[in-house]
């Protein structure tokens, strides 16, 4: 399978909120390069990495809060709308008593070249975001299943 | 005046303007850092670096000391600039300084402990990297590290994963 | 024509030798739009001839001096001194030009000369073991800095395999 070269680039909306929050108390944030990821991860005898997803990532953005969610649901609906406009669609969301959780993704030609996945909960916020070229057999190493043939029936459906 | 002593003085000019060139980050960028008196400077020099290259590595027992030979060999400077006087400050100002049209950001990181970390590299047309900065403020310390010469990620992460 | 051949020219037309046609020549070659870099500092000498519609105005600030200087020679006599003239500051200026374009590592923006003027030796460590320690020190914290937030990402990459194995 040839990668395409990812034609979106960065997301706006994900990067403003990841800067507006990076200084927030209690929050740990991350801006990595995958390469460089790849290489301190391969060395690890950790049989549970999902190596075969982390080859393919080309860089990664985590945004954690711990000890209280400074996010207000607002703001989570907000971003939630905005990062749609910049062509991304929920795969998953699920909720879990107090706690919700999404997955979104974004194609290009069936490969897909970004993967955002948010908790959010009373005393937790989570903000992990994967950019590079994935399959869906990629996610699934990280236990995401999104079924396939409901999956392309709405991209189908959407062209 | 013919041409010819004209591509003298340019060849002259060119060669000169080679050593003069700032290599790394700090003259480029942080001039200003070295003569502050708050701030602690330390060099070291291609002459030091290249004492490691006739270091027999394998000879060594302790493993941390043979990667940290073998990466210092293709070393050709080291230089740390530290203040102890508003770290956070500087942090927020080093940062911004840089080009990252020049500099391509690695890392940066805000951990629990809150200290800052951004990590940088410069490469070459080969993708080699020629120069690693590191820049870290945390509520105590500020520090820049610019590492000089021809810095292998392969190796760095092998010290890495060596500190289990 | 080429890049040697036009210099050639150049050198022969600052020694006041070329001939009409030659001259033409080279106001030819610095109308086109594929000017050697090298040699643009030059355009100014040749490209004033063209019709008002399309003057441009030579890129560098030395065509522009050196495009005055020739405007402004008027008669014969003057022609030789200024041509010999002309060429020592176009010499300098080339060298001058050459110099920022091949000035290693710099960004565009930076236009002031980027001398060292630091003395490192004064910062310089006083011994091998000195030398070591910093080192050591400085690897160490880049290492474990490395380590640090490869570690949490790793580690959040884990905890999401076990939340949505449990959300399953």
């Amino acid at each position: 399978m040839a990668i395409a070269i990812p034609s979106f680039g960065q997301t706006k909306s994900i990067k403003r909120f990841y800067n507006k929050y990076k200084h927030e108390e209690h929050v740990t944030n991350l801006n990595l390069q995958g390469w460089v990821l790849k290489m301190v991860a391969t060395f690890t005898d950790d049989e549970d990495m999902p190596k075969e997803l982390i080859r393919k990532i080309s860089h990664l953005r985590i945004l954690t809060f711990e000890g209280g969610n400074a996010v207000t649901d607002r703001e989570y609906k907000n971003l939630l709308s905005d990062i749609r406009k910049e062509h991304f669609e929920t795969v998953i969301t699920v909720r879990d008593g107090k706690e919700k959780f999404h997955l979104l993704i974004r194609e290009d030609d069936e490969i897909i070249t970004d993967a955002v996945l948010f908790v959010n909960s009373p005393d937790e916020f989570v903000l992990l975001s994967l950019e590079g070229a994935f399959s869906l057999k990629d996610l699934k190493h990280l236990n995401l299943e999104i079924d396939e043939a409901d999956h392309f029936e709405h991209v189908k459906g959407a062209l | 005046m013919k041409l010819k002593t004209g591509l003298t003085i340019i060849c002259f000019l060119v060669a000169v303007s080679g050593l003069m060139a700032q290599n790394n980050a700090i003259e480029k960028y942080f001039n200003q850092y070295i003569d502050d008196e708050n701030f602690t400077v330390v060099y070291i020099s291609p002459r030091f670096f290249n004492l490691f290259e006739k270091l027999d590595l394998s000879g060594m027992e302790d493993e941390e000391a043979q990667i940290l030979a073998d990466i210092a060999k293709d070393m050709k400077e080291l230089r740390v600039l530290t203040t102890d006087v508003k770290p956070r400050k500087y942090y927020e100002e080093a940062k911004a300084k840089i080009n990252t049209k020049d500099y391509e950001i690695l890392m940066t990181v805000r951990s629990k402990d809150k200290d800052n970390v951004e990590i940088l590299a410069k490469s070459d047309e080969y993708n080699t990297i020629r120069e690693l900065l590191l820049i870290s403020g945390s509520d105590t310390d500020f520090a820049l590290i610019s590492f000089v010469g021809t810095i292998s990620m392969d190796k760095v992460s092998k010290l890495i994963n060596q500190d289990k | 024509m080429n890049k040697k051949e036009i210099e050639a020219l150049i050198h022969r037309y600052f020694e006041a030798e070329t001939s009409l046609e030659e001259e033409q020549l080279l106001r030819a070659y610095f109308q086109r739009d594929e000017v050697d870099e090298q040699l643009k500092i030059y355009e100014g000498y040749f490209n004033y001839f063209r019709s008002q519609g399309e003057i441009k105005a030579p890129e560098h600030l030395a065509g522009k001096v050196l495009q005055t200087i020739q405007k402004e020679a008027n008669n014969k006599k003057g022609i030789r001194v200024l041509r010999l003239l002309s060429r020592v500051a176009a010499v300098f200026i080339l060298g001058i030009g050459l110099w920022f374009l091949y000035k290693p590592g710099g960004t565009g923006e930076e236009i002031k000369p980027t001398a060292s003027s630091i003395d490192w030796s004064k910062y310089e460590v006083k011994s091998e073991e000195e030398a070591i320690k910093v080192m050591q020190m400085a690897l160490r914290k880049t290492s474990t800095e490395l380590k640090k937030g490869t570690n949490i990402a790793t580690t959040e990459i884990h905890t999401t395999k076990e939340r949505w194995a449990f959300l399953k």
